[in-house]
């Protein structure tokens, strides 16, 4: 009986301190800046899906790149609706490049490795919508935030042979893929670490929380499947996120 | 009354002295502080910019004159370059001017011809006009704050050694070892030939020169000729060999296993918003359709 009148005004004060922190957490989004617009800087990998593409008789992404591109994005959001958590029309843009050992066309008819370079440069575009579910961070105090985007992308691209744009039989290799996208993604708010310090960037900055955020997107970029080129992709970003 | 009248005067002058100034650069760059020329550069000249802020008190004309040492308050007996007369500078209290200074006047070449010179020199632009702080006092002299810096250097680079060549499609690739260059020259021939032909489309990137426009499978001769920022050409390097081979990117690895993509270089040089858009709408509409 003892033990567990011990636990229970253990339990009591753990309650007691969350609350506390919960309510410091609500009164301090009450008195907040106004807040307009998001900023995130992520990074994640890229594996277009070339050799998906019906119709090819070999893997050739795999066959001369053999992994995938490190993608940099950088999106901006604007804020259009504030209350039941937070919508927003979102910009993103991006870049990424691989290169690897072009092929030697051996007049025999074989083939060898050359000293030349070959590689692909994509710039991926996206517009998209955004909805974050920031309800419970900001009235009850849970640091997380999960969200949805979906949207427009266009990945323009450059395939380059020594440093130019490679032309095979009169074609050269650049052009642009479009198609749509869906991300489900999860921010953790990081006001939790240091309240005052958060405080003063908003107070100074204007920057009302920050966030580290993993999301994963699912993007079909094949001309909305009308074949050609296949620049689909799937896969996880991580980044920082800064909501002012 | 009249001391009375002198006292704001008197403390109004030193703080118009302090806008007082004289800068002098390269025309065509404002951040270069020296420019290094050659005998190539004998027959041209330096453009030189001046800019004086004298606010009218002007007791000495301006001067622009060259120095084989760091620049001084007055001229001395260095050669004058220009000059602006007082009444000039006291009409108009700021002046910007131009002036071509021929190479081959600056005293950079002792008793030698341009042409002729041979070695390394160098010579600052200097320029300085005198004010009055204050009705009365001494006549200061204003210097200039910044000295362009000339030099001539009539020495060519070392010759390049080649350390490897590589074979490109329709191209070679020739990496040297080589100090003191700013651009690679590449001399090009058929093994088999005699002549010798400047490769006028290489492109020099850090330690080595490409040469476009050859024809795969044929066995060239090839030396490379390092050239400095005075123009000065080392003599040849050794001479090296190369064969250009077809090579097939990732373009053509994907064409060749049945991509069906066709290019579209027009769209990919530039994506605008409204290009985007038309073909989101395009892709939309062709899907419709099938």
């Amino acid at each position: 009986m003892k033990r567990a009148g011990l636990w229970g005004a253990v339990l009591s004060l753990a309650m007691v301190q969350i609350a506390s922190a919960q309510a410091l957490q609500v009164a301090q989004n009450r008195s907040e800046s106004p807040r307009s617009s998001m900023l995130e800087v992520k990074l994640g990998s890229y594996l277009p899906m070339i050799d998906s593409e019906p119709g090819l008789t070999g893997t050739p992404y795999a066959s001369t790149f053999d992994g995938a591109m490190l993608l940099l994005e950088v999106q901006g959001e604007a804020q259009f609706y504030q209350g039941f958590g937070t919508a927003s029309v979102g910009l993103s843009v991006g870049y990424a490049e691989k290169f690897a050992r072009a092929t030697q066309l051996l007049p025999g008819g074989g083939t060898a490795p050359s000293a030349d370079s070959t590689g692909i440069r994509v710039v991926p575009v996206r517009l998209l919508a955004v909805y974050r579910f920031d309800v419970a961070a900001n009235e009850w105090g849970v640091p997380l935030v999960p969200y949805v985007k979906a949207g427009l992308v266009g990945i323009p691209y450059w395939m380059l042979k020594s440093g130019d744009v490679e032309e095979f039989a009169g074609e050269r290799g650049s052009g642009v893929r479009v198609g749509y996208q869906a991300t489900l993604g999860m921010s953790l708010q990081l006001d939790f670490l240091d309240r005052r310090f958060a405080r003063d960037f908003d107070s100074g900055l204007g920057v009302n929380h920050s966030y580290l955020f993993a999301e994963y997107t699912w993007a079909n970029v094949d001309n909305f499947g009308t074949g050609g080129l296949v620049l689909s992709h799937r896969g996880w970003f991580f980044g920082l996120g800064l909501e002012y | 009354m009249r001391p009375l009248f002198l006292i704001p005067l008197l403390t109004l002058l030193p703080a118009m002295a302090d806008a007082q100034s004289l800068t002098l650069n390269f025309t065509d760059s404002s951040t270069a502080t020296q420019r290094t020329v050659g005998p190539a550069s004998c027959g041209g000249v330096l453009p030189i910019t001046y800019s004086a802020v004298t606010g009218g008190n002007v007791c000495k004309r301006l001067e622009i004159w060259a120095s084989p040492v760091a620049c001084e308050d007055v001229r001395g007996a260095a050669p004058l370059l220009a000059s602006v007369p007082i009444p000039d500078l006291q009409l108009s209290p700021s002046i910007t001017n131009d002036l071509d200074v021929a190479v081959a006047s600056l005293p950079l070449f002792g008793d030698a011809a341009c042409a002729d010179f041979t070695g390394e020199s160098q010579v600052y632009i200097c320029g300085s006009y005198g004010v009055r702080q204050y009705v009365g006092s001494e006549c200061t002299d204003v210097q200039a704050s910044s000295e362009p810096l000339v030099i001539f250097d009539a020495e060519p680079p070392p010759v390049p050694v080649v350390t490897e060549v590589t074979p490109l499609d329709s191209a070679l690739r020739i990496t040297v070892e080589a100090s003191d260059f700013a651009r690679l020259l590449a001399d090009v021939k058929l093994a088999e030939g005699d002549e010798w032909i400047r490769a006028s489309g290489a492109v020099t990137s850090g330690r080595g020169v490409t040469i476009p426009q050859l024809t795969n499978g044929v066995l060239y001769d090839v030396r490379v000729l390092a050239e400095d920022a005075a123009l000065n050409v080392s003599e040849p390097s050794a001479i090296a060999q190369g064969t250009p081979v077809q090579t097939q990117g990732f373009w053509g690895d994907y064409k060749g296993s049945g991509g069906s993509q066709t290019g579209c270089s027009a769209v990919g040089g530039g994506l605008s918003p409204a290009a985007f858009a038309a073909l989101c709408a395009l892709g939309l509409l062709r899907r419709r359709r099938s």
